[in-house]
């Protein structure tokens, strides 16, 4: 049983602990103006001067209380009273407060439920922005995106023109490299054959290979049987052929001497 | 008694020419020109000089002295070729049959067919081709009864020419099968 | 094995891209022709008469195999005898390939040391040098040794040039009667030696494979008989005297057995003798001449030839153990006269008697590809022999009437007469590489 049960059970009750209470701080409130500065001397005093208190002053002193008990019925009564309405009105006040409360309640759950539907008005609209967002950040990227393609696009185009521009110059280098290489296998051909004499009868279907190295002047530096036709005269009119054609016809270019003409083959296939 | 002889050996020379037109041995061909007409000169030879009365003879009725006679039939003894051929001539049967005649009546008198070539193609085939030849005339006459050991058959190819040119008329005259008397 | 065959597939890719890199030139035609060589006449140190010229000698036997085409003197621009005093430039200038330069030292003894070395112009190397020791006698020998070295250290193939050759010379003695000789030479026609000698015809010349007999046709007893003569010894006996033809004896390249025609049985057929046992072999069957009869190489076979089909033309009839197998085919079509044929070693080309227009000329069939080839260009050409390397041939042709013996080279490049003094020259056999004394 908690005190406030017990207040709830009997108010009075209440009304008494308040005034006994009041009482005892009165009365302690008192003692205490009295004796200001030294608590405990006084004290001591005031125990030694009890005894020496007197018997009509006892009975003033219960008159006194008497009174005092009697206003204090009184008192009682009214704080009977007081407390009574007290009661009622503070029931009152519990009611209103509970209403209150409840209404707060209410208003708490209304509220609550208001502010989950806010929240989830909220989120919708956070996410809803979110989604804005997002479609904002999609398009902007779609666009990025589109503006990246066209510009690789763009770059890719320039680069493909670049690209056009120099295969058409490789493409013409080449076809001169080509040209050159086709006049210098012509006119080394030439050479070659003319300087070439072997008979029939060393055999039929003979092919060799002669490799050749030249000196930038096409100096022959060296012609040897790479691929022999198996027949030696046959051999040796070949390697003969390509030493009497010394030197050879070569491009003045050192680089397509270097890459072409320095080292090659002459096969030697009467048979076509 | 000489011309009386030459008689009939005109008279056995058209004998022999009718029955060799029908005889089993018919020549292909391929005559050549140049020996043609000198064998037909020859021929005329006798023709000419004789008279062609109708009197019958034939190698079978001449005496062993006509082998040395330069008049007779007899003297005849050369047979001549065409090229690559080993066939007897039409005009050189008759030739041939007075010697088979004459050999068939003198069974002791044998001979020698020596057959030859002129100088051109390859010798041994030249060796060949001669025996080749002589032994088509030792067929006809063998077939007209000479005994076959009365034949011996041999060949010089071109070894042995008998014109020394280089020419058509020498090699005419060495495409050639030689008829000797063993003996005479 | 995957992987490894990877490997091969990308290293024979790798190749493959390195070759196409490398630019080839292909020539597909060039000027036939001999190959230029030129000789300088060999320095002659000591004393005495200086004997024949080894240079010639050497120049005409490369000149003979067709191979080669030698400088004539007056083009030599200078004339060093040893390779250290050329000067390869110079030479390469005359666009000549090889040159060949030595000398010839007198010996003490009458001998000669010959030195002599081939050089490669072009590359300005030597090729081929020898130091050769040389009787005083055999210096024309040792010419056609020289001969032999240059033409196989150029073409790979063995010379035949240090050889010899057989053949029949007809002269006429005191009395103006004929006389018929059996010879034998070097291959180009110097040192003749009469072995034998006869008023009859002599025939048809054949060496036996290790070169020292002769079997030939006689006429000494009035008909062809075959003989068999050591060419050393000179002692010959009487081999075959059949009635009828004795003749065309071809010796086999064993060496045991003589291919040779007979008409004992009628018409001239070829027949193989056992040359010990003298045991015959029939070979053909035909009413027509079969005769001519030549050896493939091994024995394999035998070439004849046959008028069975009208005309002269080769046949050929395959030999197991010298026994015909199946019948005999014939091999020549061109022309209505193809006869005796002289096949060379290798069996690449028979050469035959061809006639065309009524000339004979000697004519080369290659077996493998079937081309007829005519070489010469005479009226009578005859008896073609070829050289044991099978790329000349020798061959009897007339001159003025009168008969001798020319070289023709396989191709008919090359056409070169062997001189004789006197005579008629006529069936020339080439002999084998070795003579075996």
């Amino acid at each position: 049983m908690t005190i406030w049960q017990t207040i709830r059970n009997n108010p009075s009750v209440l009304a008494w602990a308040i005034i006994i209470h009041v009482l005892a701080f009165i009365a302690i409130g008192v003692s205490f103006k009295s004796s200001d500065p030294k608590i405990s001397t006084f004290k001591k005093e005031k125990v030694i001067e009890a005894i020496a208190v007197d018997e009509s002053k006892i009975q003033e002193e219960i008159n006194k209380l008497k009174k005092a008990d009697k206003r204090k019925k009184r008192d009682q009564k009214r704080l009977q009273d007081k407390a009574k309405k007290a009661k009622k009105d503070r029931k009152k006040e519990e009611r209103k407060l509970q209403a209150i409360k409840k209404k707060q309640k209410e208003q708490e759950v209304i509220n609550k439920k208001k502010s989950i539907k806010e929240n989830k008005r909220l989120a919708e609209i956070e996410r809803k922005q979110k989604e804005t967002q997002n479609e904002l950040n999609k398009l902007e990227k779609q666009q990025q995106e589109k503006k990246a393609l066209l510009e690789k696009e763009e770059k890719d185009r320039q680069e493909k023109i670049a690209e056009k521009k120099r295969a058409s110059e490789k493409r013409k280098r080449e076809e001169h490299e080509n040209a050159e290489i086709e006049k210098y296998r012509y006119l080394i051909n030439n050479k070659v054959s003319r300087n070439w004499i072997y008979l029939d009868s060393y055999g039929k279907g003979l092919v060799c290979i002669i490799e050749i190295r030249l000196l930038p002047s096409g100096d022959v530096l060296s012609a040897n049987v790479i691929q022999s036709s198996g027949n030696i005269a046959f051999d040796r009119s070949a390697e003969l052929a390509a030493m009497r054609a010394s030197p050879f016809p070569v491009p003045k270019s050192t680089d397509l001497f270097q890459r072409k003409f320095r080292k090659m083959n002459v096969k030697f296939n009467p048979t076509k | 008694m000489i011309k009386l002889m030459r008689y009939f050996i005109v008279l056995s020379v058209v004998v022999t020419l009718a029955g060799c037109n029908l005889g089993p041995l018919k020549k292909r061909g391929g005559k050549s020109a140049d020996t043609t007409t000198e064998i037909q000169d020859e021929k005329n030879k006798y023709t000419d000089k004789e008279d062609s009365t109708a009197k019958f003879s034939s190698g079978e009725s001449m005496d062993v002295s006509s082998l040395n006679d330069p008049n007779s039939p007899l003297s005849q003894r050369v047979l001549y070729f065409d090229l690559d051929s080993s066939q007897i001539k039409d005009e050189d049967r008759e030739v041939v049959t007075v010697h088979a005649e004459f050999l068939a009546a003198h069974s002791d008198i044998t001979i020698v067919l020596e057959g030859h070539a002129d100088e051109r193609g390859s010798r041994e085939y030249n060796i060949a081709l001669g025996e080749k030849r002589a032994k088509t005339v030792k067929q006809l006459m063998t077939l007209q009864g000479v005994a076959e050991n009365q034949i011996q058959v041999i060949s010089f190819g071109e070894e042995r020419p008998v014109a020394l040119g280089h020419d058509a008329s020498a090699w005419n005259l060495n495409r050639r099968v030689e008829i000797l008397y063993t003996g005479y | 094995m995957l992987r490894k065959s990877i490997l091969i597939l990308f290293s024979w890719l790798l190749v493959n891209s390195l070759a196409h890199a490398i630019l080839t030139i292909e020539i597909t035609s060039g000027s036939e022709g001999a190959q230029p060589i030129a000789i300088v006449p060999f320095q002659w140190v000591g004393k005495g008469t200086r004997p024949a010229s080894l240079k010639n000698i050497i120049a005409a036997d490369l000149q003979r195999s067709g191979q080669f085409s030698p400088l004539p003197n007056k083009d030599l621009i200078s004339q060093p005898h040893q390779g250290t005093e050329v000067k390869y430039k110079t030479w390469r200038a005359l666009n000549v390939g090889y040159l060949v330069v030595g000398k010839i030292q007198v010996m003490a003894d009458d001998s000669y040391q010959i030195q002599f070395q081939l050089l490669d112009v072009f590359k300005g190397r030597q090729l081929a040098g020898y130091s050769i020791r040389s009787l005083n006698s055999g210096l024309r020998r040792t010419a056609h040794h020289i001969s032999d070295i240059i033409y196989k250290t150029i073409t790979g193939e063995e010379g035949a040039f240090n050889t010899h050759i057989s053949y029949i010379t007809v002269t006429k003695d005191k009395q103006n009667k004929k006389r018929y000789q059996l010879a034998i030479a070097d291959a180009d026609g110097y040192n003749e030696k009469i072995i034998y000698s006869s008023s009859q015809p002599l025939m048809s010349p054949s060496w036996s494979p290790d070169g020292t007999r002769l079997a030939y046709v006689s006429f000494l007893n009035g008909r062809p008989e075959i003989y068999v003569q050591n060419i050393f010894s000179a002692k010959k006996e009487k081999l075959v005297s059949f009635k009828g033809l004795n003749n065309a004896p071809r010796w086999s390249p064993d060496g045991k057995h003589l291919a040779l025609t007979l008409s004992k049985d009628g018409n001239p057929e070829i027949y193989i003798m056992n040359i010990n046992s003298r045991k015959l072999t029939r070979i053909t069957r035909s009413y027509a001449i079969d005769t001519e009869p030549e050896w493939l190489p091994g024995g394999k076979g035998l070439i004849f030839t046959s008028d069975r089909g009208g005309s002269p033309q080769l046949y050929e009839v395959k030999l197991n153990r010298n026994k015909p197998i199946g019948r005999a085919q014939r091999l020549t079509f061109e022309g209505n006269y193809n006869s005796r044929a002289s096949v060379s070693n290798d069996g690449r080309y028979i050469a035959m008697v061809h006639r065309t227009q009524g000339k004979f000329r000697i004519a080369v069939l290659e077996r493998e590809t079937k081309h007829f080839n005519v070489l010469t260009n005479g009226n009578l050409d005859e008896s073609p022999s070829f050289a044991p390397n099978g790329r000349m041939i020798i061959y009897a042709t007339e001159e003025k009437f009168r008969g001798i013996l020319s070289v023709v080279s396989v191709d008919g490049r090359a056409r070169q007469r062997l001189s004789f003094k006197q005579g008629d020259v006529r069936e020339p056999v080439w002999s084998p590489y070795k003579i075996n004394k």
